[in-house]
């Protein structure tokens, strides 16, 4: 308690020494011209006026941020999105990925005989020709009227393969064989 | 001075209107007359003169440059408190206080007193200044704006958003701790 009261005691010397610093600053302060100095200072400033200028306020920077991303999603789309064509390619090609696995779709179907009439070689072969026609139909533009004489072709050649190979034992020679490999030229 | 304020608002501010500008200017002039409190306030907070001229100019600056941010006129002498205390705590933040020039910078030569009692002074007022110093952050800050700046207790609390009672108590305890630091020396 009584060091607390001499605390207090001493409280004012301390306030008072502040009070003389304060008085010798403030002298100082004052006698040189704080306004004018300022002044030069504001006009040293470069001029920026970035705060209150309407194109640099947050709102406004958020809302062409957000436009942006709408025209830039818009072009994206555009660019990206597959056109009518690339559509119902994507969609062949998905169809007849599961259609071409010939194998798989012989057994679905019930119809193994196949295989053992043609063969497991020529059945890969018969595959193969009928991807090469589909690919010759996306390519070249072909009428849908000539789909089904193309792909009779096909069929035609791998009946003409089996019954070949059943006339020759021993199997066929390359250029025997060659002549039935079904070509973007041999089935047009 | 109004017509250079003028015309750099007219470069600043081109998208606002003349009415506001006017108010701006007016705010302006009021708080010019705040400099000397907002000068004492630097001086506590930087430990000599010539920092705190340079602050106090940095202050009125940074308040010229957003005079149109203020939307309660009646709250203007407490936003440029802030901007005073903001500003001397970033000093504070670059400056350490070990790299601090000299305590009496730009006193000596304006001293109407004898070289004894100035030495007595000048020696007592540094005792002072590293005391205030090593005060906790909060104690120093609010003992500043007390003894350095005049602010009442109601305006203290307000610059620093907090309740009067905690001013108080921070200042009790505040010149406690400066008597007891500077009894130890």
């Amino acid at each position: 308690m009584k060091n607390k009261n001499k605390s207090d005691r001493d409280i004012p010397e301390l306030i008072d020494l502040i009070q003389k610093e304060k008085e010798e600053a403030l002298r100082i302060f004052r006698e040189k011209d704080f306004k004018s100095r300022l002044n030069e200072r504001i006009e040293a400033e470069p001029q920026k006026p970035t705060r209150d200028v309407f194109w640099f306020r947050k709102p406004v920077i958020a809302t062409g941020l957000v436009m942006l991303l709408v025209v830039l999603g818009w072009i994206a789309t555009q660019i990206f999105t597959p056109t009518l064509y690339e559509r119902d390619v994507r969609a062949i090609k998905k169809t007849l990925a599961k259609a071409f696995d010939v194998q798989e779709l012989l057994i679905a179907q019930s119809v193994p005989h196949i295989e053992s009439q043609l063969g497991l070689e020529n059945l890969y072969e018969f595959e193969w020709s009928l991807k090469r026609v589909v690919y010759s139909i996306q390519i070249k533009n072909i009428p849908d009227s000539d789909i089904p004489r193309i792909l009779g072709n096909v069929l035609l050649k791998a009946t003409q393969v089996s019954e070949a190979e059943d006339k020759a034992p021993s199997g066929l020679s390359p250029d025997r064989e060659n002549e039935f490999l079904m070509k973007e030229n041999n089935f047009l | 001075m109004i017509e250079t304020i003028s015309s750099t608002f007219s470069i600043i501010e081109e998208t606002t209107v003349a009415e506001r500008t006017e108010k701006g200017l007016t705010i302006f002039e009021e708080l010019m007359s705040y400099k000397e409190r907002v000068f004492l306030i630097c001086l506590g907070f930087s430990r000599n003169v010539v920092d705190a001229e340079d602050l106090t100019q940095e202050v009125y600056l940074k308040a010229f440059k957003n005079i149109n941010t203020i939307k309660d006129v009646e709250l203007s002498k407490f936003w440029l408190f802030r901007i005073t205390r903001n500003t001397c705590l970033d000093f504070r933040k670059k400056h350490r206080p070990d790299q601090l020039s000299s305590l009496e910078s730009g006193m000596k030569q304006f001293e109407p007193r004898s070289p004894e009692s100035q030495m007595i002074f000048h020696e007592k007022l540094r005792s002072l200044k590293s005391a205030i110093q090593r005060l906790p952050k909060k104690q120093n800050e609010v003992f500043i704006l007390r003894e350095y700046g005049d602010l009442s207790y109601q305006e203290i609390a307000e610059v620093m958003k907090i309740k009067e009672g905690t001013v108080m108590s921070r200042l009790t305890r505040a010149r406690r701790a400066l008597l007891n630091q500077m009894k130890g020396e």
